[in-house]
Order: structure tokens, then sequence, then C-alpha cells
């Protein structure tokens, strides 16, 4: 059984092999030609100081996932704002 | 770091941070000379020579309609070191590049310009609100998928910030980094500037190399890009508080309070190269860009697109030429064993 799925992930790989080095290949250049995605990136150029930084979890529940991370984990990408955002000023 | 940034409260500007109550680019002013009134457009030019007595004008002090900046950092990088960054960033790029581009690409053509911006200190509060989880374990469940058990987590982080010098831009036409007809986000990367060596402004120090653009936006405008980045700073400065969420956080919630700020009008300097590219019956202008202070060059050269799709799709092809046939001999070859 485990020979077969083997083989079968092999066929698959064998399919995609072509169609993921164009998409990669056009990906690449795109991003170096154009440079999209760069930016100012303030939360590691500018100078700051943490004056209170409190950190509060509470346990919700335990759960079983197919996924190696969280849904949406977003932590890594602090310039893309989440969807409830308010602002007030003094 | 600038002093006293904990203890702003409300908004603080400098004098040319004030609202812009005039918007025409016209302004006339007396000649200290012989007293003659000499017309300039600010638009063009902050220096004028009075045509009666040939005493130069310069608009040091405050006009209202938002072209004198609180400061003006001079440019270090020449114009020829700059043409060699943007030549050397082309040159790595040549080989997609539009032929139009090529063909018409001269580095001289580089422009010294001073744009506007806004320095800003800010006394901020944030409250972030998610969802973390920690691994438990993980078994193999088959040849293709694992199964993760894991604790999930309410989180709550409260931060308060000092930020020192965040950069604004306050040009409306280059302050939307994610224009699709203007690869502003190019200029964007080129932030930081060493804005603790500013300098008071004098016009004069455009002389006759450089231009310089009005600013055409006011606090009430420019901070809403500020508490975006404030909000950046304060997610990145959460993250070495959550390693023990080994399955990442979500965040999703953000609530920004700005407790003060204190902002200054200033004039940054970038060599710019532009390039008008139409494509679709669209006009798209893409932009080399370098830091008139550190010489950092970023850009968008326009793709000759043709190339691209033959490239990427005729590799696809010509893999798939031969990889499909093996794939379809071990199917069969599995099937008939």
């Amino acid at each position: 059984m485990s020979d077969n799925n083997g083989v079968g992930a092999a066929v698959v790989a064998l399919f995609m092999a072509g169609p993921t080095t164009g998409i990669f290949l056009y990906s690449r250049i795109k991003s170096k030609y154009r440079n999209r995605d760069a930016r100012y990136k303030p939360e590691t150029v500018v100078k700051y100081e943490v004056t209170k930084l409190e950190v509060r979890d509470t346990a919700l529940r335990q759960l079983v996932s197919r996924s190696p991370v969280i849904a949406g984990d977003n932590h890594r990408t602090p310039h893309v704002r989440v969807a409830d955002v308010a602002v007030v000023k003094e | 770091m600038s002093t006293g940034i904990g203890e702003l409260k409300g908004t603080v500007r400098s004098t040319a941070a004030a609202d812009i109550e005039d918007t025409d680019a016209i302004v006339t002013l007396k000649c200290t000379g012989c007293g003659a009134e000499v017309v300039i457009n600010t638009d063009q030019n902050l220096k004028a020579r009075c045509h009666w007595c040939k005493s130069v004008l310069s608009l040091n002090n405050r006009i209202a309609n938002g072209a004198v900046p609180d400061g003006i950092l001079p440019f270090t990088i020449t114009k020829e070191q700059a043409m060699k960054s943007i030549l050397n960033f082309v040159l790595e790029r040549r080989t997609y590049a539009s032929p139009v581009f090529q063909r018409t690409f001269v580095p001289a053509n580089i422009m010294g310009v001073y744009l506007p911006y806004m320095t800003v200190d800010g006394n901020v509060d944030a409250e972030l609100e998610g969802v973390g989880e920690i691994l438990i374990s993980s078994r193999r469940v088959n040849d293709h998928a694992t199964e993760y058990t894991a604790a999930s987590f309410n989180i709550v982080a409260d931060i308060s910030l000092a930020v020192d010098d965040l950069i604004v831009e306050t040009s409306s036409s280059k302050v939307n980094i994610h224009s699709e007809i203007s690869t502003n986000n190019v200029i964007n990367a080129l932030l930081p500037f060493d804005v603790k060596n500013i300098v008071r402004f004098d016009a004069n120090y455009l002389g006759d190399e450089f231009t310089s653009e009005r600013r055409d936006m006011d606090i009430d405008e420019a901070e809403m890009f500020a508490a975006n980045h404030f909000l950046t700073i304060a997610r990145g400065a959460t993250n070495p508080s959550l390693r023990k969420y080994t399955r990442g956080v979500r965040w999703d919630k953000e609530r920004l309070r700005i407790e003060g700020s204190r902002w200054t009008a200033v004039l940054l300097p970038v060599w710019l190269y532009g390039f008008v590219e139409v494509r679709k019956g669209r006009q798209i202008t893409h932009f080399i860009a370098v830091n008139g202070r550190n010489g950092f060059t970023m850009g968008s050269v326009p793709i000759n697109w043709g190339k691209v799709h033959a490239v990427a799709w005729g590799t696809a092809i010509g893999i798939s030429a031969v990889a499909w046939p093996l794939a379809i001999a071990l199917a069969i070859a599995d099937f008939a064993s």
C-alpha cells in the first residue's frame, strides 16, 4: 500500500513539475522587476520605547487540526491590518 | 530619542505643520531691498530674484500654503552617484525589461526632488486581541497527513509605546502605496531618512539643481497613515512575548489610542527617475528612486510581458513534455503490477 502511495505521489509530482516551474519563474520575474512588496518598515527601522507591555491569555479549548499552524496566522505580518480596527485620539 | 515623548498629550504642531490655509501656489512677496512686489509660483520654485533690484527673495518665512517646511535634509548623494545607482539597478533587470523602456532609458534624466513629509513622535497605547495556539502533540495519520493536537488561548496584549521620528508622506500623489497607476511604494521603501540631521529650512538648499513638491495634506489626513504605522510597530513589539504560542497567533482586533503626538513638516531628498508605461490603454508611472542621503535604491522596471510569458510557459511546456510521458508510464506500470 505504501509503495502504491509512493508511486502515486511521484506521478502527481511529475504532472505538477512543468506548471509549477512556469508559475515560479513568472512570479520571480514579476517580483524582481516590480518590487510590489517593497515598503517602509517602521516595525524594524523606527526607534521606539515600550513603556508598558502586558500579555494575558485565557484557555479556550483543546483542538485537533490537520494544519501545522493556526488558521489565519498573522503575527508575522504586522503591517497588514485586521478587519476590526479602531483608532481614537485624546 | 527625542525628549518627552512619553509625556506627550494632544497634538503638538510645529510652525510649518499647521493646516494649509491657502492652496494657491502663487504667492506675492515684498522685496526687502526695494519694496517691490514679486510673484512666485511655489510649485516651481521657492526662490526668485526681484526684477527691479536683483535681490534674491526666498520663502524662508512661513507661507500658509504648505510650500515651506520647518526643516530640510540636504542631498549628500550627488547626481553622478544616483545615476550610477539607477543604471546598476536597471542593468540587473535588463533581460525582461520592456524594450520601449530600454530604448528610452537615460540615467541623466534623473531629477533631484525634495518631497514633503512629516516626522511624528507618538505617545500611543494599543490593545490587541486574538487567538494563540500551543502545540501539544502531533501524529502521522498516513503518508499524506499529520494530525496536530493543540491548546487554544484567547490573548489580549496591552502595549504603550513612545515612538520617535516616524515618517509620514504628506503629498497626496505619493501617499497611496497601493496605487495601481503609480509605483509609489518604491518611494515609500526609501524610508527612513536620518531626520535627526535635519536643518532649519532655507530655500538656498534647493539651489538651481533641485525642485521641491509642496505639501498638500494636513495632519488630519496624514494621521490615519501615522496610526497605521503605530499599529504596525505595536504588533511588531509584542512578537517577542508570543514565542510560547508555537502554532502561531491570529490577531482579530486592534485598538489604538493616540495620547499625544508631535508633528514637524520637513522636506526630504530623493533622486527620482520616472517612466510612463501605457498598457492595455492604461498609464502606469514606474519610478526608480534613490535615497538622497544614503544612496539606497529601489525601483519598478516595466516588464516585457511577451518575453516573460514565452519563457515561463515555454519552460512549463518543455518540462511537461518530458515529465508527463514519464508520469503516464509510471502510472501504467504501477497499475499493471
